[in-house]
């Protein structure tokens, strides 16, 4: 089974959409889909101005969708879904990314929350917080729900949430190290994986599960997980952990890899490929994938040049299996 | 002597004055005592201060070997040979206090206590492992922590206390439960809490967020819980102090406290049986506690001034004057 994705482009476009709430200047990153039957909503994190030390603070925003060759944007929520957190708590400094997931009718939401260590510009821990509506949620205590471990000492961040054969899969990154380059402190984070039977407690996996292709300067983020004909297929992106923002040899791209149990991983970045990619959107970066079937047809939303500095674009499955 | 509850006063078994005096070291602090059995002595390990590439104060762990009573000091003050804390952990800036204890009499384990700081409150804490064969040398459990906050305990987990009571092991220990902005800076409060495990190596909160120990007094801080069993029951000490303008010790600085429980969850305050008059090491403020029984007699080490700036003291008590009735 190959995968084979056709760009729909730049469907939500910040500069052509009119009913961006005021207080959202920029950005529209890590898009995730729930399904809501006749739309979809998209979960993304979009920034505010940034603050008086000009350090953005990411919030969790919606906007429900009709997903097809052109994306219909039907609504923007307008206000963030998640208060940030109190003075000293995890997530005082931003709620990014956000992976949300509806379960025995329930919304439940899993997310990054920053901080902001002395020695190095942020930690990140993640969070739980769950909604009747979808729109706004609550959260699940003001500690973190999966932070450091003796070997995730730091940086637990990029959650995905699936739920599979009766139990929670929680993808996610944690960091490897901390460098100084440049002037700039750099972090490499790799993915990994935990599960649960309540959503609440985890139990992890306790390694990485996906092999480099850069050697150890890999970083990697958004394990999101595609579970169809009985294999799990892994999308992620990957870049180098030095050089990414200015050379876009170094930046993120897609990968792959598919496993029947979940825990061991068979990395082939070949086998989901793109037909084309746009000037000006997609040439440079692809990133933040999350694939998601609606009315039998299987999309991506994904990021593409910038990160979600413009929005968030999509793709179509056409290598004749969707 | 003055009766003093039966306590007896035996001064700073580390002067940090007189061992810099002596050995030409330049040692500023000397806090948080914690005692390990080594057989033919004691080895009492203790964090100091120094400062780092950027002039921050960083805690490193040491150690000084006693005779078995605490009247004779074996060699010299030596550091714990651990690897630092990495470039954004939870220890990167120190390890305080730093807590050893045995698994079947043979491995010795560490809980430490990381601290790491932050840009909008002074720091976070977060508790790791490590362990040794020889008391000197410890191999880190990696290099994150081993407990850390959860949804009801958001921040500042430290000062591990590890007890073998009868088949389980507890961790008695602190959780933050808020950091207040009323003041001119942050300030702290945390309380005790108390964690179990079947095998000492790993610990599971029970109940998030309970505190175990009534408050005494308002916007009341606990810190450092330590405890024995004697007679039957549980005796902890611990110190606590008011969240605010609480550094010049004092009516709002550290003091200690002490509580009894006969199953180590429920805890009664019984502040009485401590010392009621206080020596001049200890005068304006008492805290970071650490209790062991030896021989027939409860040994309480504990920082007075400053937080431990003079070194660390050590009063004595009789376990049979320890007035039972009260408990």
């Amino acid at each position: 089974m190959y995968f084979k994705w056709k760009n729909l482009g730049l469907i939500f476009d910040l500069d052509s959409l009119d009913d961006i709430p005021d207080w959202h200047v920029s950005h529209a990153q890590a898009p995730n889909v729930v399904d809501m039957g006749e739309f979809v909503r998209v979960y993304f994190c979009g920034r505010p101005a940034p603050d008086d030390s000009g350090n953005f603070v990411s919030r969790g925003m919606y906007a429900d969708v009709i997903p097809g060759s052109t994306f219909r944007i039907l609504k923007i929520g307008q206000s963030p879904i998640l208060e940030l957190g109190e003075l000293g708590e995890f997530d005082e400094f931003g709620t990014y990314p956000i992976s949300v997931i509806k379960q025995s009718g329930r919304f439940l939401a899993y997310y990054g929350g920053w901080s902001r260590p002395k020695a190095v510009p942020f930690d990140v821990a993640l969070g739980l917080a769950t909604s009747e509506d979808g729109e706004r949620f609550t959260k699940h205590g003001n500690g973190p729900i999966l932070s450091a471990s003796p070997d995730e000492p730091f940086v637990i961040t990029s959650p995905k949430i699936r739920y599979f054969d009766g139990r929670f899969v929680l993808t996610y990154t944690a960091g490897v190290r901390w460098f100084e380059y440049e002037g700039r402190k750099e972090i490499i984070y790799r993915n990994r994986i935990a599960f649960s039977d309540d959503g609440v407690s985890w139990t992890r996996l306790g390694r990485e599960i996906i092999q480099t292709k850069l050697g150890k300067d890999e970083a990697q983020a958004c394990p999101d997980i595609y579970f169809c004909n009985g294999e799990y297929h892994m999308f992620f992106c990957y870049r180098s952990s030095i050089n990414f923002r200015d050379d876009p040899k170094f930046s993120y791209k897609l990968g792959y890899a598919k496993s029947v149990d979940l825990m061991t991983w068979e990395r082939d970045d070949g086998n989901s490929v793109f037909v084309e990619s746009q000037e000006n959107w997609d040439s440079e970066m692809q990133a933040y994938p999350n694939v998601f079937d609606f009315k039998g047809k299987t999309y991506m939303v994904y990021l593409g040049n910038g990160t979600g500095l413009l929005g968030f674009g999509a793709a179509i499955r056409v290598d004749g299996h969707e | 002597m003055v009766m003093n509850n039966g306590w007896k006063d035996r001064g700073l078994v580390i002067d940090l004055e007189l061992i810099n005096r002596r050995h030409s070291t330049n040692f500023q602090w000397a806090q948080g005592p914690q005692i390990l059995d080594m057989q033919t002595h004691f080895r009492l390990y203790f964090s100091s201060r120094i400062p780092d590439k950027e002039m921050q104060p960083v805690s490193k762990i040491y150690f000084l070997d006693f005779s078995k009573d605490f009247t004779e000091k074996l060699g010299e003050i030596r550091e714990v040979k651990i690897h630092d804390g990495l470039l954004g952990g939870f220890d990167q800036h120190g390890v305080f206090p730093f807590h050893p204890y045995m698994i079947d009499g043979k491995l010795i384990m560490a809980l430490t206590s990381g601290w790491k700081r932050m840009q909008n409150v002074d720091i976070d804490m977060a508790i790791g492992q490590a362990v040794s064969l020889d008391g000197e040398h410890f191999a880190r459990n990696g290099y994150g922590p081993l407990v850390s906050a959860a949804p009801n305990e958001p921040f500042l987990i430290g000062d591990p206390f590890v007890l073998k009571m009868n088949d389980i092991y507890s961790l008695f220990y602190i959780f933050g439960t808020e950091w207040s902005d009323n003041q001119l800076k942050p300030e702290r409060t945390y309380k005790i809490g108390r964690m179990r495990s079947d095998d000492g190596f790993t610990f599971a909160r029970t109940v998030e967020g309970n505190r175990i120990v009534p408050d005494t007094i308002k916007n009341e801080a606990q810190a450092m819980p330590t405890v024995v069993k004697f007679n039957e029951v549980y005796h902890m000490f611990y110190c606590y102090r008011s969240s605010f303008d609480f550094r010049n010790g004092g009516a709002n600085g550290y003091r200690l406290g002490h509580a009894t429980s006969s199953d180590g969850e429920v805890w009664s305050l019984s502040h009485t049986e401590l010392p009621s008059v206080l020596p001049d090491w200890c005068q304006n403020m008492q805290c970071y506690p650490h209790a062991a029984i030896i021989g027939s007699e409860l040994y309480l080490f504990f920082n007075g001034n400053m937080f431990g700036k003079n070194g660390i003291g050590l009063m004595t008590k009789e376990i049979g004057a320890f007035d039972v009735t009260k408990l």
